[in-house]
């Protein structure tokens, strides 16, 4: 069967292309205005809403360095009336015992999110488009929407009545079986693989409707020519389709890379809440924070930390990238 | 083309100017001359607040709470305003609620950015009060106080003044709402009682045990009367505590063991502390206590208490309205307080645990101290400001209760406030709802087999060993509260637990703790 | 939408075929997708049979498919509001529909800039859109910005925060349009069109199925939000469904930390059932929205037969 040509391979040509193009033109940034006045003046608005709520709030990330003071309400009180400690608002986080495991924790638990996530809803996406009857698969597409809006709350029930030592319905099988049931709660290993479960479960339908969006672009040209050079439904599916929205696939993961030290506070706390025997494998860097400051903190510590996670999911985002850009350049970031 | 790049240009660095380093319209000086405000008088300076407030126009208090709003709102604030009026007080009263999920970060927003509020609910629980004082959030008390609350002070103990107090300044006005020497809490169901057989309250803890047995036996229904217990937030189960030799005592933060004398020792090493396992661990083998203790929420608790299906519990019952639904013939006397060792005394730990307190940015502080000087002036004050208006939000039972006019759909009266944000025992006006046995528990301040705790007056300040107190938390949580619960046995599992918490940094707690009480003992 | 079988068909026999015999493939596909739906259905039918059962059952027995008693308590008193509600969905519609097709506007915009190879610095440009991903200053900046820009307690603090632009939906659409050929552009620009009608006659038609996922996305975003409500609207009247619905369920996390007080818990705990309910309420826009959007999953038009 003939290599299917891949759409937009000629972007790597463009790549070099407008490289050399860029180290020749130096006042280039004005150049380009010039040539391409529409396209920035389109993108002007989302640029300005950027820059105003994200770049300008920038320079208040030096409250993670000071002593927070709820007086000075400025950005100028801030700069010269603050007092400067240093790093110490990071000092309560990494001087715990648990920093590494929490940090493990999230990183570990994260990274399982992407890989399930991502199989999951690629799969579901290539089925579903299989389909053929429309009302089956419009339903469907409806239905696989639902889990996102149920609250983790509700899921913490819904795990409880499976989970659940007494009345759990997985428990009352085992008795069944004739085997002892297993008190699921004191057990720290088995809940990473019912987070990832849940986690997909919830996210999945949402990431797949992303990815049949980009099966819909396909051109059905590609199809065809595939089929004439005697491609079966399988190859058609593992040669057309998926290489075609491979691009969609890494941009994707690229994005969830930049929040992976981010946890899912949501979902960690209404499913294990205050239940200490399981934070062995599921506190997260959040859920430890949030109990941290609870009773003795303040935003300035809350800052320093989540200054900590942009910083590392930055720096693992502009590493991916660069990897990305050197095998994959249509699915790089920027 | 240059020009378009150049307006472009100019218009982002005046966005960026205008955003970032604005001039500063938001004061933070606390009595500076005041910007105008709607319809609020400008005292000069404090003394002439008192002229002002038997002038016409009043000074605006807005009071910031926690929860929502209740249905009337408008009618209350109508009729508390208008009897404040008549008397004098100077004062127009607004309230702002933030619902609960908000709060944190919602206070901590209008603190940061210098808006403009008078009041505002603190739970030492919650964020202690130091936190907010030595950040700067709030404004001195001592002087105000002193000027236009007397009666602040006249229906508040020492004890509680001095939990309002950091660093000898004066921070909060506290809500000594109940009677805090209550522990350990006891409460069994007579109707219960009685429907099994039992004949008399039992008086030791074995009686306990064995009646509690035969309820359990013998119990009809679905479901179970389990011992309803939040076993994730448990770090000890005390019921026969107060039969034990080495009461009295109190334990601060689930782990700072203070007995009379002022000994402090880690909670967990102490006999005490083994004992109260050992008796949940017997309680749990007869499978008194559910094998799910651990991951029960605090909603299935709270169901749990409000289906009524419970022979005995730690602590009371606020109102048996909820329990009506499956027991619809249950009265409030059928509760009752259980004291195992009745010749012994019960402790006050602390003084005042919800305050409420003015921040820095208020225009003025002594808005709040004359709206809390005023509830507290007499009852009927008490009674407008708590429970709303007679006849429409409750009805007067005397001597010293009400009956409250719940709305059929939202089950609350139209307007009411909760007696926990500011209330006092003195004045407070029990429901009669509540069982009989919560009532004089909480409410009524005890005067004989009570001693004021060694450690009552004094408030730690983990700060300087915040990420000790964390950890040691946590670690709590995860080794401590099975054993706590009964679900694993003292014996196997202590030495394991003890050497976690030593690992979390339990002795510079202990150190700490020890060092800030000595402290506050020399200068009391 | 395109199906594979259907090509090999039309392409091996030249015509359109009615369905052909029982296909195992296809059995199998379909059962393997139905049972993930059954897993991602249950559960809302469990949580809307919840909502309907009566408050003391619950409390005795727990969650059940079946409940033994009914009750509309959770119903009536989220509706007790009366004219509040109405006006509440009244807010929360027109903020979706104004805050959605303006957020749609921007990021297609900025998705096309991104996309234009002709723009040398795109890729700088993508960095700039994708920092603020990352990066966040917190919430006391974004107070005080939102103050300063004047959104406080008007209609724009309900649409212009946070919601209006997100750098996620806009890389989606961006890649999306990466993937459109290049020799479009081309062959339009040697007919003579400008970057104008490039973008509006071929990127944005063609963008189709990507434009409605993000329009689903940025609808369902403004309409579950209660945080702009939360921390800049003050006025009753402006309060959004969502809001007026968290305020009947915020007590939860109260009941957290009450424990920690000592005495009697002298309040109610929301009804389970209310809990149900609020889901079950907000999730009914979202099973209108999407088959409305569903058919512009179509093929996006393809443009002729381009020859590589």
């Amino acid at each position: 069967m003939k290599k299917v040509k891949r759409i937009g391979s000629t972007a790597s040509k463009d790549a070099v292309v407008s490289k050399t193009m860029q180290k020749r033109t130096k006042g280039g940034l004005i150049k380009d205005i010039r040539h391409n006045k529409f396209s920035y003046l389109i993108a002007l608005p989302s640029m300005l809403y950027i820059f105003i709520f994200s770049y300008c709030a920038y320079p208040y990330l030096v409250i993670a360095f000071q002593r927070y003071n709820y007086q000075n309400h400025t950005l100028f009180d801030i700069l010269t009336k603050g007092q400067w400690v240093g790093l110490e608002n990071f000092r309560f986080f990494f001087r715990s015992m648990t920093a590494f495991r929490v940090t493990y924790n999230t990183l570990f638990l994260n990274i399982l999110f992407i890989i399930f996530g991502t199989i999951v809803s690629v799969v579901l996406a290539l089925l579903l488009n299989e389909l053929r009857s429309r009302w089956f698969v419009k339903t469907t597409q409806s239905v696989m929407l639902l889990p996102n809006y149920i609250s983790w709350i509700v899921v913490s029930y819904l795990i409880l009545s499976l989970f659940s030592n007494e009345y759990g319905i997985v428990n009352k099988m085992m008795k069944d079986m004739g085997k002892t049931p297993i008190n699921w709660y004191i057990e720290p290993d088995v809940w990473p693989p019912i987070l990832v479960i849940a986690h997909t479960l919830k996210g999945a339908g949402m990431n797949a409707v992303i990815y049949l969006a980009a099966i819909a672009s396909i051109d059905t040209s590609m199809n065809e020519a595939a089929i004439i050079d005697g491609a079966n439904r399988f190859q058609l599916v593992t040669r057309v389709t998926l290489p075609l929205i491979t691009p969609t696939i890494v941009i994707m993961t690229l994005l969830a890379i930049g929040k992976i030290m981010f946890g899912d506070f949501g979902m960690i706390y209404a499913i294990v809440g205050d239940n200490g025997t399981l934070y062995k494998t599921t506190d997260i860097i959040d859920t430890y924070v949030f109990r941290a400051l609870r009773r003795v903190g303040d935003p300035s510590q809350a800052m320093a930390i989540s200054l900590f996670q942009s910083v590392i999911g930055f720096l693992m985002v502009f590493g991916s990238n660069w990897l990305t850009r050197k095998i994959y350049p249509d699915g790089a970031l920027y | 083309m240059k020009k378009v790049l150049s307006l472009f240009l100019t218009a982002t660095v005046l966005l960026s100017m205008l955003a970032a380093c604005g001039a500063d319209n938001t004061t933070s000086a606390p009595t500076a001359s005041p910007k105008g405000i709607k319809k609020s008088e400008k005292p000069e300076d404090v003394s002439e607040a008192e002229q002002t407030s038997k002038a016409k126009k009043p000074v605006d208090c807005l009071y910031v709470i926690p929860g929502d709003a209740p249905k009337d709102l408008k009618g209350g604030l109508k009729a508390i305003n208008g009897k404040m009026k008549e008397d004098g007080v100077g004062v127009s009263l607004k309230m702002k609620f933030i619902p609960w999920d908000a709060w944190d970060q919602k206070l901590n927003l209008m603190l940061s950015t210098g808006e403009k509020f008078d009041m505002f609910q603190v739970m030492n629980d919650r964020t202690s009060l130091s936190n907010y004082a030595l950040r700067n959030a709030l404004a001195d008390l001592t002087k105000p106080v002193d000027q236009y609350g007397p009666n602040i002070t006249k229906v508040n103990p020492e004890l509680a003044m001095k939990s309002a107090m950091v660093n000898g300044k004066l921070y909060a006005i506290p809500a000594f709402w109940n009677e805090t020497a209550i522990s350990p809490e006891l409460t069994l169901r007579l109707d219960i009682m009685k429907k099994y057989g039992i004949t008399k309250v039992p008086e030791t803890f074995e009686e306990l045990t064995a009646d509690f047995e035969k309820v359990f036996k013998n119990w009809e229904g679905d479901g179970k009367p389990y011992f309803p217990l939040l076993g994730s937030e448990t770090s000890s189960v005390d019921i026969a505590c107060k039969t034990f030799e080495e009461w009295p005592y109190v334990v601060y933060d689930k782990v700072f063991y203070v007995d009379q004398d002022g000994n402090v020792k880690n909670y967990f090493e102490t006999d005490a502390f083994r004992k109260n396992c050992e008796n949940t661990h017997l309680w749990y083998e007869k499978g008194l206590i559910s094998p799910d203790v651990l991951t029960t929420t605090s909603d299935q608790h709270s169901n749990r208490l409000n289906s009524g299906d419970w022979f005995f519990i730690s602590g009371t019952i606020g109102d048996i309205s909820p329990l009506k639904g499956n027991y619809p013939d249950i009265t409030t006397d059928d509760f009752v307080s259980v004291d195992l060792a009745p010749e012994k005394p019960y402790v006050r730990p602390y003084g005042a645990r919800n305050m409420n307190a003015v921040p820095l940015s208020s225009e003025h502080p002594e808005a709040a101290v004359l709206l809390a000087n005023w509830i507290y002036a007499d009852q009927d004050n008490y009674d407008l400001f708590l429970y709303g208006r007679e006849g429409i939000d409750y009805e007067k039972k005397e001597p010293g209760q009400r009956s409250p006019i719940n709305d059929p759909v939202t089950m609350q009266p139209p307007y009411s406030f909760p007696d926990w944000m500011i209330g006092n025992v003195n004045m407070v006006r029990t429901s009669v709802t509540a069982p009989k046995a919560t009532n004089d528990s909480l409410y009524v301040l005890k005067t004989d087999h009570v001693v004021d705790g060694y450690a009552s007056a004094f408030t730690f300040n983990a700060e300087k060993v915040q990420t000790q107190f964390t950890d040691v938390q946590t670690q709590i949580q995860a080794s401590i509260a099975p054993i706590a619960c009964g679900v694993k046995d003292y014996d196997s599992n202590i030495d394991e637990a003890l050497s976690t918490l030593k690992a979390a940094g339990v002795e510079d707690l202990i150190t700490e703790f020890k060092k800030q009480m000595k402290e506050f003992k020399a200068s009391e | 939408m395109f199906s594979a079988m259907d090509t090999v068909q039309s392409v091996r026999t030249g015509k359109r075929k009615k369905r052909r015999n029982f296909n195992i493939a296809n059995f199998i596909i379909s059962l393997f997708v139905l049972l993930y739906s059954l897993a991602c259905i249950l559960p809302m039918i469990l949580t809307l049979m919840v909502s309907i059962t009566d408050e003391n059952t619950i409390m005795r027995n727990g969650y059940s498919f079946f409940p033994k008693k009914f009750s509309l308590y959770a119903y009536r008193l989220m509706f007790q509001g009366g004219s509040s509600v109405i006006r509440g969905y009244l807010v929360s519609i027109a903020v979706t529909v104004i805050g959605t097709i303006g957020a749609v506007l921007l990021t297609a915009f900025a998705a096309y800039t991104l996309a234009n190879k002709n723009v040398k610095y795109r890729n700088a440009l993508s960095l700039y859109y994708f920092i603020p991903m990352v990066f966040s200053a917190g919430m006391v900046p974004w107070y005080l910005i939102c103050k300063r820009l004047g959104l406080q307690d008007n209609i724009l603090s309900l649409i212009v925060p946070n919601l209006l632009f997100s750098p996620f939906n806009l890389f989606l659409v961006r890649n999306y349009m990466s993937g459109i050929p290049d020799s479009l552009r081309e062959s339009a620009t040697i007919d003579g069109a400008n970057d104008f009608t490039i973008a509006f006659r071929i990127y944005f038609p063609l963008s189709l199925p990507v434009l409605a996922t993000v329009t689903l996305f940025y609808g369902l975003g403004y309409w579950n939000d209660w945080w702009n409500a939360i921390m800049l609207v003050d006025r009753q009247e402006l309060y959004p469904i969502q809001y007026l619905l968290l305020q009947l369920k915020s007590q939860i996390s109260m009941l957290r930390d009450l424990q920690y007080m000592a005495g009697a818990v002298n309040v109610t705990p929301p009804a389970e059932s209310l809990k149900m309910a609020t889901a079950v309420i907000t999730i009914g826009p979202i099973i209108l929205l999407y088959p409305f959007l569903q058919k512009y999953y179509i093929k996006g038009l393809v443009v002729g037969s381009v020859k590589e």
